[in-house]
């Protein structure tokens, strides 16, 4: 809209610049709760959300575009919140094999691979607004965390002991870079340097912030955090860190599964080994190379899916959707995501509940089980990629 | 210190943002603390001035500091006195008359030291009604820009506050209001009423003073102000200058956590404070620094600002570099 108002001295012109799409108003905007949308509203939001998306990608990828229409599907035939289960799907390997970009006409600012826990590693190309978008998803995701993580922090009240690498080390390494993003929220020391990790100074480092009293934060993976906690249990000098601390936790426990605590006796020792006052104090995000959103824990220990992404848990043999409840190979369609198609089943076990979370709030939550073994991994993108031949084939 | 970050983009050409802490002195005898940034190496870009938001530092400004010094410009940012930050005084002493003290110390700083006979000053919230004013006082302001202007302070600091406190009676003020972590305390109160900054009155008879022209950028569901009376007082025929009211479709006073919000910003508010004439539609191409610049140079300027605070007392002059892609 132009108005131009001319008088004997003064012009003006009154002009209202570019309107945000219905998505970036959710991801980044402060003042709607994107988790405490009414059911309702939250399905019609996924869905058109999730429209626009699939459409960018048939536009600006001809192989999306070929995919979707070797099986006879279109975005525009998404009429129902029940219909999302019947996109076709990529097998997560396809990141691993293939570069696969939807960024037609804009930059891609960085490539990210994942941390190759299970041998290959998936790379995936993100411009600037997908990279925007994941920032604002962790904002939004963040809202779980109060009142331990206080949303108008202030960065001079705040230390971060990060007991992974940092940005600039982390670099293509999507896992540390996504953990060293917490940065953005206050000053971090990292405790991984040039691969070795330094445990005995985050020790120290958290028991001086104590001491000093002042509000810390933790963010680690979980086999790291496990480490610090035994550290603390083994000796009678102990941080007091009552309410002043919180711990975000990421990432699983990679290499060291065989080491691996459920996490309710993680939670617990944590509790024990820095003198926290809750259990809710520890918080775990869910988050993969492929995804571009972040899913955190409430204070009910549970995982919040926002409304920008639909996952569904898939039957392990025939990767047809199942019933929320059961437990399946997790899938996802996550509309932030512009310079890469972001619908894949991913390797990993888990379950989606649709109870209504004590918390409040509305959508799904996820339970993450296990990843399922490399060769039964490969047993299943072998099986989905037989079952898009097939479907090809009629 | 020299922080220096060299990085490839996609084989583009890539700018230094130099910046370089420096003070002036105000004509109350007291020091204010800037920041000059600039990627020109001849030094003959337009010099801007950024005044920050109520309780927002010049390091909160580095999106805009580096998206017009990366356009050519040279620009200076500033905390103003009694104001969190790194200049003399102590916040619960903050008032706006001190913020134009402050204002003017830098823009006589900028003018001698660049060689300007004139600059673009941007003022941000509540800070536009001081660049406003002094560029009804001083015409080497030649061109305005409010970001989130703010028009009445009362009304504002009562949304934001939840308290209304330059609507108390003097004797039964409380001794501060709440802002964020910070407090607004009776100096605020007083010099609101005795310098007149207080009422939209007082904001349009200040407006209309200024003949230069102004650009405001004004949020559409902003909380704090009303968009309404924006409006009015642009299109007023009482202006006695051109007035340009760009409205951002986005809903929060500030846009400094919206990424998207805040890159269109960026890329008009360049094109305000650079382009040779806002009445021409000449699109010049911005260059807008990326996500990741952006977030590498604000943890940067977080860290160069609590260096500087720790060595105030040796008063070094502090200088870093960044690179960011073009």
């Amino acid at each position: 809209m132009t108005q131009a108002l001319s008088s004997c001295t003064a012009t003006l012109v009154n002009r209202v610049l570019e309107e945000p799409s219905r998505l970036d108003r959710v991801i980044f905007g402060s003042r709607q709760d994107p988790f405490a949308m009414t059911p309702s509203e939250r399905d019609h939001f996924l869905l058109d959300v999730v429209v626009d998306s699939l459409q960018h990608h048939v536009r600006n990828n001809p192989r999306v575009a070929s995919f979707f229409a070797r099986h006879n599907f279109s975005p525009e035939s998404l009429g129902r919140l029940a219909d999302l289960d019947t996109i076709p799907l990529l097998s997560a390997d396809v990141y691993k094999r293939m570069r696969v970009t939807s960024a037609a006409d804009t930059p891609i600012v960085r490539s990210f691979t994942s941390s190759g826990t299970s041998g290959a590693v998936s790379r995936i190309e993100r411009d600037n607004l997908t990279l925007q978008r994941l920032s604002g998803s962790i904002r939004q995701a963040a809202r779980l965390l109060e009142p331990w993580v206080p949303r108008d922090v202030n960065d001079e009240d705040l230390e971060l002991v990060n007991l992974g690498p940092s940005r600039e080390e982390a670099g293509e390494i999507w896992f540390a870079y996504i953990m060293a993003m917490a940065e953005i929220i206050a000053p971090s020391t990292y405790y991984v340097s040039g691969g070795v990790s330094y445990l005995e100074a985050a020790a120290d480092a958290v028991m001086e912030r104590i001491t000093s009293g002042g509000l810390i934060g933790i963010v680690g993976a979980p086999f790291l955090l496990f480490e610090l906690a035994k550290r603390f249990l083994s000796t009678k000098k102990r941080p007091k860190a009552h309410e002043r601390l919180f711990v975000i936790t990421g990432g699983g426990w990679k290499r060291n599964q065989a080491q691996a605590v459920v996490p309710s006796t993680l939670r617990a020792m944590t509790v024990e080994a820095f003198g926290l006052v809750s259990e809710s104090q520890i918080r775990d995000g869910f988050n993969q190379v492929e995804l571009n959103s972040i899913f955190f824990e409430c204070d009910y220990h549970r995982k919040h899916v926002p409304p920008w992404v639909h996952v569904t848990a898939r039957h392990i043999e025939t990767l047809k959707a199942i019933p929320a409840g059961e437990a399946g190979l997790m899938s996802y369609v996550d509309a932030s995501a512009m310079s890469y198609p972001c619908f894949f089943i991913a390797d990993d076990l888990g379950t989606v509940s649709a109870d209504p979370c004590p918390c409040g709030r509305t959508g799904p939550t996820v339970t993450y089980h296990s990843r399922i073994a490399r060769q039964q991994a490969e047993g299943c993108s072998s099986k989905l990629d037989a079952k898009l031949t097939d479907r090809r084939r009629k | 210190m020299l922080l220096q970050t060299r990085r490839e983009t996609n084989g583009s050409a890539e700018k230094i943002v130099q910046t370089t802490q420096l003070t002036c002195t105000s004509k109350t005898r007291r020091m204010v603390v800037m920041w000059r940034s600039s990627s020109a190496s001849d030094g003959s870009g337009p010099v801007v001035v950024i005044a920050p938001a109520f309780c927002r530092q010049m390091r909160h400004l580095v999106a805009l500091a580096y998206s017009l010094s990366m356009n050519g410009a040279i620009v200076y940012r500033f905390d103003p006195l009694d104001h969190i930050g790194l200049s003399d005084g102590q916040h619960r002493d903050f008032t706006l008359t001190g913020a134009l003290e402050s204002l003017s110390a830098v823009v006589d700083f900028a003018c001698s030291s660049e060689q300007r006979r004139s600059l673009v000053v941007v003022g941000v919230s509540l800070l536009s009604r001081v660049v406003t004013r002094a560029a009804a006082l001083d015409r080497r302001l030649s061109r305005l820009i409010h970001v989130s202007g703010v028009v009445d302070i009362r009304s504002t600091i009562a949304r934001a506050t939840q308290c209304d406190f330059l609507g108390m009676e003097r004797e039964m003020l409380p001794n501060t209001a709440q802002f964020e972590r910070y407090t607004i305390a009776p100096p605020f109160y007083d010099d609101a009423y005795h310098e007149g900054w207080t009422g939209v009155e007082s904001a349009a008879a200040d407006l209309f003073r200024v003949s230069q022209p102004v650009v405001a950028f004004q949020p559409t569901a902003d909380e704090w102000v009303d968009l309404s009376l924006v409006r009015e007082l642009f299109q007023s025929r009482e202006n006695s200058g051109p007035r340009y009211l760009l409205e951002l479709p986005y809903g929060e006073h500030s846009l400094e956590r919206n990424p998207v919000g805040l890159q269109t910003l960026m890329k008009h508010v360049t094109h305000a404070a650079l382009a040779d004439d806002l009445d021409s539609n000449d699109n010049f191409t911005v260059n807008l620094p990326g996500f990741d610049d952006i977030v590498a140079a604000s943890l940067r300027e977080r860290q160069f600002h609590r260096d500087s605070r720790k060595e105030m007392q040796t008063n070094a002059s502090r200088v870093y570099q960044s690179a960011v892609g073009a």
